[in-house]
């Protein structure tokens, strides 16, 4: 009986690795709550963390749903940058391409990827190219301040607001493209026909750059 | 209800309990609610998706390779309770990484327990502790080596993410086959040999064999009942010799040999049988 069960169990988990099945994301409405501060003891144990050539992903701890998106969905925000200045949805008609980078100061993925970004918006920001750095991680100010210095970000770095809940995957870093007219860029490389609105991991400087080329129309 | 059984309902009960955000299984949405800022006793991955709790082990290194440095006190704490408390005991009855491997044991197959580098392979787990857990994470901010590019629980977790979650999927590459291929040989070695990952890598074993020798749960031998048989170091799948060593750091507390014991000689638990041992010594000392 009890080699019985144990076969069964086994049985069961080898059937979990081998299922890939495409449960679609159910979405659970849930608001992302911006005051919850866990203790960051549990934050990083990022087991699952994977990679594909330069792409890594954290889980991130925000309490967000996947949310399947129509293209031309447009986005519409408003919230403050670390000094207090106001940014909202009305930058998007002032640039060809904002490329809207959600990160945090715990995540080893998003952080590594900053410098690159950071070079990205330098070589593509006279052609019309706008980033923006969103963290929701507000009880770990000197860390950012750290992370900024030593990145030499020049690009805003807005926090994080319910308003972009619809464009959270559970994992950091997620990032969007937005055009002139605020709608968010379907990339393109759908996986199995699921949204790619919504673009999960960190990428090289490369990846990103044929990307922004793409939409600056070079 | 013998030993045996109840050790495993234990098992089979710490497992649930630690996992027991279900849902997180279908919608592949990690539970993020206030216990799991709390660090269960054995090796749990934060990221499975039912946890409800954290992983101490990988606590430890979020806080050591953290942008700034903090000790872990809140960490060290509950590692250094728990040891106190129970020692190895963690390990044979509350980690859920033990009580698999402990079921792939159960699958008959080719069994082998005693080989030659058996010993040597032992002291792995603290190259690993040191290294992986402690020294590369406070050298390399941000990132957490063992969870990261060992432990085959997160690589559970992250299969189980990945069978729902297609975002995840989309980004797995050659580190995620890296860890598939190690879980894999841990689930063959774990055909073979009782529990690999807890007698040659498992940090978390490593710092609780620390706390055996000093727990409140641990085992003693009566010197009187024993007529040297060896029937218990026979029945040991840790390779300990129980007369020798009663609290060695290798030992998780199972108590097969206690059982496999023909004069009731050997005894586990707290502190109870650490009195009737004095007062054996002191008759025989009389």
């Amino acid at each position: 009986m009890k080699k019985l069960i144990s076969l069964a169990l086994c049985g069961a988990m080898l059937f979990a690795m081998a299922s890939c099945s495409a449960v679609t994301d159910e979405t659970t409405k849930k608001t992302r709550d911006t005051e919850q501060v866990d203790d960051e003891d549990g934050r990083k144990n990022n087991g699952d963390e994977t990679t594909a050539d330069n792409t890594t992903v954290e889980v991130s701890v925000s309490d967000t749903t996947v949310q399947v998106l129509p293209t031309g969905d447009i986005v519409v925000f408003s919230t403050t940058d670390r000094n207090g200045q106001t940014y909202d949805n009305s930058i998007f008609a002032d640039h060809e391409l904002t490329m809207i980078n959600f990160w945090e100061p715990w995540c080893g993925p998003c952080v590594s990827e900053m410098s690159d970004i950071e070079k990205l918006y330098e070589d593509y920001k006279d052609e019309g190219l706008l980033v923006i750095g969103v963290y929701s991680e507000t009880s770990m100010e000197s860390e950012v301040d750290d992370i900024l210095s030593s990145c030499k970000t020049s690009y805003p770095i807005l926090t994080y607001t319910i308003d972009f809940d619809k464009y959270q995957t559970g994992y950091v870093p997620t990032t969007i493209f937005v055009d002139k007219n605020g709608n968010v860029i379907d990339t393109g490389s759908s996986f199995e026909g699921m949204d790619s609105t919504l673009i999960v991991g960190s990428k090289s400087y490369k990846e990103w750059e044929s990307l922004v080329k793409r939409y600056l129309g070079n | 209800m013998d030993r045996k059984k109840i050790r495993f309902g234990i098992q089979a009960a710490a497992t649930l309990l630690q996992n027991a955000n279900f849902k997180g299984f279908f919608t592949g949405r990690i539970y993020e609610g206030a216990s799991k800022s709390v660090c269960v006793p054995g090796l749990n991955c934060y990221s499975c998706p039912g946890a409800i709790g954290s992983c101490p082990i990988g606590s430890l290194q979020s806080f050591l390779s953290g942008m700034k440095f903090k000790f872990p006190y809140y960490v060290v704490g509950l590692l250094i309770f728990f040891g106190a408390v129970l020692g190895r005991a963690v390990c044979g009855f509350l980690c859920p990484f033990g009580f698999l491997q402990d079921l792939i044991y159960k699958i008959p197959f080719y069994k082998k327990n005693r080989f030659k580098i058996d010993k040597f392979l032992r002291y792995l787990k603290y190259a690993v502790l040191l290294v992986l857990v402690i020294i590369l994470p406070m050298t390399f901010k941000l990132t957490p080596f063992f969870c990261k590019y060992v432990c085959p629980d997160g690589t559970i977790a992250g299969i189980m993410l990945a069978a729902v979650d297609e975002k995840v999927r989309t980004v797995l590459g050659p580190l995620f086959s890296w860890k598939v291929i190690l879980l894999c040989i841990f689930i063959v070695l774990g055909l073979i040999v009782r529990r690999p990952f807890c007698k040659y890598v498992c940090p978390l074993g490593a710092i609780y064999g620390f706390f055996n020798k000093i727990a409140l749960y641990r085992m003693t031998h009566d010197k009187n009942k024993c007529i040297n048989c060896g029937a218990c170091a026979k029945a040991c799948q840790m390779n300990i010799d129980p007369v020798k060593t009663p609290n060695s750091m290798e030992c998780i507390r199972c108590g097969e040999c206690v059982d496999a014991c023909p004069k009731n000689a050997l005894h586990l638990g707290f502190t109870k049988g650490k009195v009737e041992l004095k007062t054996g010594n002191i008759e025989v000392e009389k």
